[in-house]
């Protein structure tokens, strides 16, 4: 069963398409999760996600943008998908007739 | 970000792979990240790198393995280089009582004492690139915290080793350090180095450099009396263990050769 931040990762990924890549994915966590995200969880994930063969991973062009350095770029697999869709189907049932289930997002007690 | 911050940050990634770096570093420009966050996303990756690195095998038989053997040898070459230059030692103590003319006649020279201390200088030389090479192809991850490691163990064996040729009564520590000194260490230091760095840029020897350094390197510290005095076959074996790094350099070699044939055929 994949982590937390694995499913973050994954779920970024598959959101940002061919535009995935290293400070994407990132920025993308960040902005959904409103965690802090560093780079060496980062990049240490997207090694263990491809390792698991969840992803696929490639160098991608220099831009000036980035000071003339390549991209990461991050593919999710079908491995990938199947192993997300895992995830969020546990974290549905799990949820389900629970407190927060009921109440609006953004709602505190 | 000033080009001072961002030289420091490369100097710093390159502790990192290659792609690791590229993509680390681009993802900082290209996110406007400040010094301090770039410089603490940088030394994380490193860290958590290095983590990664250390749960495989490899390191920890590249580190443990290079030190022991790395510790025995200069153990029993100290022993030999004290032992056979014992009564140069003395001599040179001694020097104002003695007819240089009389030693000349009884064979005690400097002439037969040099020549002998720069053939087992050149051995240690090629027995230390041997230790520098396994370390090196074994440590290619983790080159730098293993190597930093390595190099407070090398420290610390030749602080004591040199600190234990000292005798009070007769004056020998400024005799045997400076040899130890700039005899010893500079063949150790120059053989290790160059076998590491040959060892982290590619983990195969070429074959006939492998063999020749590996062959003589075992042959002739058997020989030589490094290991337990004078050679014996019944520590031949034990031999062969303190002698693993050129067995390693021997090893790669073969397989280098193994590859090489499959491709040309």
């Amino acid at each position: 069963m994949l982590g937390e931040f694995e499913y973050h990762l994954l779920s970024a990924a598959a959101r940002l398409d061919e535009n995935a890549y290293g400070a994407s994915i990132q920025h993308e966590i960040v902005t959904t999760t409103a965690r802090r995200c560093s780079t060496g969880a980062l990049y240490t994930t997207i090694d263990r996600l491809e390792t698991k063969g969840l992803i696929e991973t490639w160098m991608g062009n220099a831009t000036a943008e980035r000071g003339g350095r390549r991209k990461r770029m991050v593919r999710i697999t079908a491995k990938g998908v199947g192993e997300a869709s895992k995830f969020y189907e546990a974290v549905i049932k799990a949820s389900r007739g629970v407190l927060w289930e009921m109440r609006p997002p953004g709602v505190e007690s | 970000m000033t080009s001072l911050s961002s030289r420091l940050l490369s100097f710093l990634a390159r502790a990192l792979d290659p792609d690791d770096r590229e993509a680390a570093l681009g993802d900082l420009v290209e996110s406007k990240a400040t010094f301090g966050a770039a410089l603490h996303s940088v030394l994380g990756l490193i860290v958590r790198r290095q983590l990664q690195a250390w749960r495989a095998w490899k390191p920890w038989l590249g580190f443990v393995g290079v030190s022991v053997a790395c510790g025995a040898a200069l153990l029993y070459f100290s022993a030999w280089f004290s032992g056979a230059f014992e009564l140069y030692f003395w001599l040179i103590d001694n020097y104002e009582h003695f007819d240089p003319a009389m030693l000349h006649d009884a064979g005690i020279t400097f002439e037969i004492g040099i020549p002998l201390l720069l053939r087992h200088g050149a051995l240690l030389l090629l027995w230390s690139w041997t230790a520098g090479f396994a370390f090196g192809t074994l440590s290619r991850g983790v080159i730098w915290i293993a190597s930093m490691l390595l190099i407070v163990v090398a420290a610390s064996i030749l602080t004591c080793l040199t600190w234990s040729g000292w005798n009070p009564s007769t004056g020998r520590l400024l005799a045997f350090t400076s040899l130890m000194l700039f005899a010893v260490m500079p063949a150790f230091v120059t053989g290790a180095w160059l076998g590491v760095c040959r060892g982290a840029l590619s983990p195969m020897a070429a074959q006939a450099v492998a063999y020749l350094v590996a062959l003589v390197t075992m042959v002739a510290a058997w020989n030589a009396g490094w290991w337990f005095g004078a050679p014996n076959a019944a520590v031949f074996p034990l031999c062969l263990v303190l002698s693993w790094p050129a067995v390693f350099v021997l090893a790669t070699a073969r397989t280098s050769s193994g590859r090489m044939r499959k491709q040309h055929s």
